[in-house]
Order: structure tokens, then C-alpha cells, then sequence
């Protein structure tokens, strides 16, 4: 390939109906940001021993036995809600815990490595403190 | 157009694309670390590497300061007889000058050394299961507070030793190590993101909205509140491990007494958030914060220049060092 083409000022490479797609472009990639990832509801993400089990839709009623190498946790999805209706672990620490249905919450089962983290569209970056 | 040209605009767009979709998106790691749940959200270039980075050095905390695993210098420790010195790591060592301030600086109320109670009341990770059949004995209990001194373990800072002077002494850094692990993780944070560890909270670069849980089951957040670049929350309460006995919960915060912190008294504090500019400081204050009276709070607040707020049994809350929240449950009430 002849680089001596591209030098850019000798030749007037950027003409003015080449900056207006230029900026056309800008402009297409700049509004899609804002509709790519907000389109989504909320939605529950489940990792098992550190890894993504699956992804699940808070609109879509659902019940999910998830077996871990540690044990298994019985995830429902009702009413927009997620909560561990039950679970082999000592301490029943998730089971006790409260439905989450705000985005950034969450629901561990420490001893059967589960997380449930809800994602999507929301205010609040994280949460401290429990809430059982 | 020639195709060169065309090529170039691609190019362009494919670089715009990626450069803005670099900055705006986040990605989230998840994980157990310190016998609980951590989740990290990095914004910038290289957010895998920061993120082993981070996880890397928890791992290397937890296996010098944990309880459980055999050869961490905490284990070693506990499992050790009096008058032999036990070498420690630096990092170990500088934990335990820090819990010895706060242990004096709150009389007490936090306590490294309080981990043989923890056990007999069965709120170690190995005996905790959420349920009990009984609770310990008074006379058991007056006789474990004997062993739950912290000025039984000697520190000397130049050999880096610790030696216990009676045999039934044990220590847990768990009140402090986790504060201490997002204190780590947010320096290592290059740009902007955050770490939660447990009930601990760091945060690095944009401002983060946090959310408050409420103590009890309930509908809404207690409140919310902004953690700048640079600031700390840590929350404890009487919801995170207890058990129900005879209708009266017991939980893990073991006040200087040998019982539950708050146990007979009539509104004790149920939950404390603490924010401040060391995770370390948060994550021990908060514990030691469910047992101390606010009048000490107060005080303490305004020595580490930290702030927060005390939730009550009868839903009412205390702020204390000015700090600032919107109350998002309307049930609770300011004293």
C-alpha cells in the first residue's frame, strides 16, 4: 500500500460532506450508549461457586434448584421478587433472608457459594447493613 | 468516498465506540473471602488486572488472619500455650496494634480477644447454625469472660511477636480485617469503582449512592446516603448472625458482659453505620458502636471524625458527627 496517500493535509482528506458523516457517526454512536443497556428490566443474576449460573428475567415467575459444590439453594422468582425458599446450608442465613427487589441488592449463601444480585436500571450503587 | 476513506471512518467509529463504551460500562466481580461474600465494580482500563490484584491480596489477608485455616498466624496463635512468642506477619501485627487502640479507645467494647465467648455462644463459623437447642449458663459465661482479655496477649513490635499469658485466650480479627481489606482494594482501585466486603463499603472516585438496609423486614431501605472518593461505611447489627431462643434473639456482637449486646435492655441499638476515611475504622467502630451508650459514640465520633447513625429496636435513630441521609422508610423515626 502507497502510505504517502494518507497524508492527510496535502490531499484535504476531511471535506466538509465527510465531516458531517464524521459527526453523523458520533452522533449514532453517542445515542445508541444511551438506549443499549437501559432497555433492559430488572434482572436477577445467580453465580454458583464464583461463576454465572444464569441470568433471570424478575418479570418471569420461576423456581430454580441450584446445586453447588457445597449444597443446593432453591431460588424463587415471584412478583418481582427474589428470595432462597430453602436450602441444606448450616445458618439458613439466606432462607431467613428478606425478598430483594431493588437493583444492587443482594442474597448470599455464604457456606453453598450463591449469589443473587438483581441488575438493571437504579439508584443505588450498593447497600450496607443486612435486613433479615 | 474513496475506500481508504471509508476504512478510516470505520476505524474511527469501531475506536469511538469502544473508548466510549469503555468509560461508561462496569464490570463486577464476585466472590467469598473473610468466611463472607465480596462484590467489586471497577470502571476503567485494565479492570481484570486491578480486580486479581484486589482479590490476590484479600486472599493472602485471610490466610494470614483467619481463624479456621491452621496456619494462619491467628490460628497459630490460638491454638498456641502461654510464655512462647508466635512471629507474625507485618501485616498481622499492624492489625493488632490497631485493635489494641480501639479495644482501649472503647473500653473495651470491641474486642479481638473476645472470640472465646463468640465460640461458646455458638457464633464461630464452625459451630453457627442459625438455630439452638440452648443457650449457655450464666456460670458459664462469667467463667469464658475471664479469658477474654486483650492485655493477654503481650506485642513486641520489634521481634513481631505475640505471646499469650494463658492458654485459653483467642483472638479473631474478623471485627477489623475486612474494613482493612477495602481500605487495601481501594488503593489499588486506579479510577473509579467500589468494594464491598460483607457489611464494609470503599469507595474510589465518583460519588456512589449507597443504600442503607433496614434492620427488620420491611419494604423500603432505612435511607440513603452519598460515599465520596476516598470514604468508608461499614454497618453492623443484630440481624447478620443470630438465632432465636425461648423467643429472644441472640446475636454475634458479645458485649463486655458476655451476653448480646443490648440483651435486656429495654430499646437497645439494632443496627450502626458508620462512615468515615478508613475502612478499618468503620468496620471496628460499628461493632463496638451496637454495644457503647450514644453519649460515647458522640465522643468517639468527634475523636476519629467519623459519622453514622444507630437504629433502635422501637425504630427510632441517632446520627451522630453530622451526617447526612434521606430517610427512605418512613416508619423510622429520629430521637
Amino acid at each position: 500500500m502507497n502510505t504517502s496517500k494518507f497524508n492527510y493535509t496535502k490531499q484535504g482528506y476531511f471535506k466538509k460532506a465527510d465531516l458531517f458523516i464524521y459527526a453523523l457517526l458520533i452522533l449514532a454512536v453517542v445515542v445508541s450508549l444511551f438506549f443499549l443497556p437501559k432497555g433492559k428490566g430488572a434482572y436477577a443474576e445467580v453465580y454458583s461457586d464464583g461463576k454465572l449460573y444464569g441470568v433471570y428475567d424478575l418479570n418471569t415467575d420461576i423456581e430454580l434448584k441450584i446445586e453447588g459444590e457445597e449444597g443446593y439453594n432453591i431460588v424463587v422468582i415471584a412478583d418481582k421478587k427474589v428470595w432462597v425458599k430453602e436450602a441444606n446450608c448450616p445458618g439458613q442465613d439466606c432462607v431467613r433472608h428478606k425478598a430483594i427487589s431493588k437493583v444492587n441488592q443482594t442474597i448470599v449463601c455464604t457456606p453453598n457459594r450463591l449469589i443473587v444480585i438483581i441488575k438493571g436500571k437504579g439508584d443505588i450503587d450498593a447497600y450496607t447493613g443486612g435486613g433479615l | 468516498m474513496n475506500y481508504k476513506k471509508v476504512t478510516l471512518t470505520l476505524i474511527i467509529a469501531v475506536l469511538l465506540t469502544s473508548i466510549l463504551l469503555g468509560c461508561t460500562q462496569s464490570k463486577d466481580y464476585y466472590g467469598f473471602v473473610f468466611g463472607t461474600s465480596y462484590s467489586i465494580r471497577l470502571q476503567e482500563r485494565s479492570a481484570n488486572k486491578t480486580a486479581t490484584g484486589i482479590k490476590k491480596v484479600m486472599d493472602t489477608l485471610e490466610g494470614k488472619t483467619s481463624t479456621v485455616i491452621a496456619q494462619s498466624d491467628i490460628a497459630r496463635i490460638n491454638s498456641t500455650g502461654t510464655n512462647t512468642p508466635i512471629t507474625v506477619a507485618e501485616d498481622t501485627f499492624f492489625l493488632l496494634k490497631q485493635a489494641k487502640e480501639l479495644y482501649d479507645k472503647t473500653s473495651g467494647a470491641y474486642n479481638p480477644a473476645v472470640f472465646p465467648l463468640v465460640k461458646l455462644w455458638h457464633f464461630d463459623p464452625e459451630s453457627y447454625t442459625g438455630v439452638a437447642s440452648s443457650i449457655p449458663t450464666p456460670q458459664q459465661i462469667e467463667q469464658t469472660l475471664t479469658y477474654c482479655d486483650f492485655n493477654y496477649f503481650l506485642l513486641d513490635e520489634q521481634a513481631l511477636t505475640v505471646t499469650k499469658t494463658i492458654a485459653q485466650a483467642q483472638l479473631d480479627l474478623g471485627g477489623i480485617v475486612k474494613g482493612y481489606a477495602t481500605d487495601i482494594a481501594c488503593s489499588l482501585i486506579k479510577k473509579n469503582g467500589f468494594i464491598t466486603i460483607g457489611g464494609s463499603i470503599g469507595a474510589k472516585g465518583d460519588t456512589k449512592r449507597i443504600g442503607i438496609q433496614a434492620p427488620r423486614i420491611s419494604s423500603a431501605p432505612f435511607g440513603v446516603f452519598l460515599l465520596k472518593d476516598g470514604e468508608f461505611v461499614s454497618s453492623s447489627g443484630d440481624y447478620e448472625r443470630y438465632y432465636e431462643y425461648q423467643s429472644i434473639r441472640y446475636h454475634h456482637i458479645i458485649a463486655q458482659n458476655g451476653y448480646p449486646s443490648g440483651h435486656n435492655l429495654e430499646n437497645p441499638a439494632i443496627s450502626v453505620t458508620v462512615v468515615a476515611n478508613s475502612g478499618l475504622l468503620t468496620d471496628g467502630l460499628s461493632t463496638a458502636f451496637m454495644i457503647l451508650p450514644l453519649a460515647e459514640i458522640m465522643g468517639l465520633a468527634a475523636e476519629y471524625n467519623c459519622k453514622g447513625v444507630v437504629i433502635f429496636a422501637d425504630k427510632s435513630f441517632a446520627t451522630f458527627g453530622n451526617f447526612e441521609f434521606e430517610l427512605t422508610d418512613n416508619e423510622y423515626f429520629q430521637v
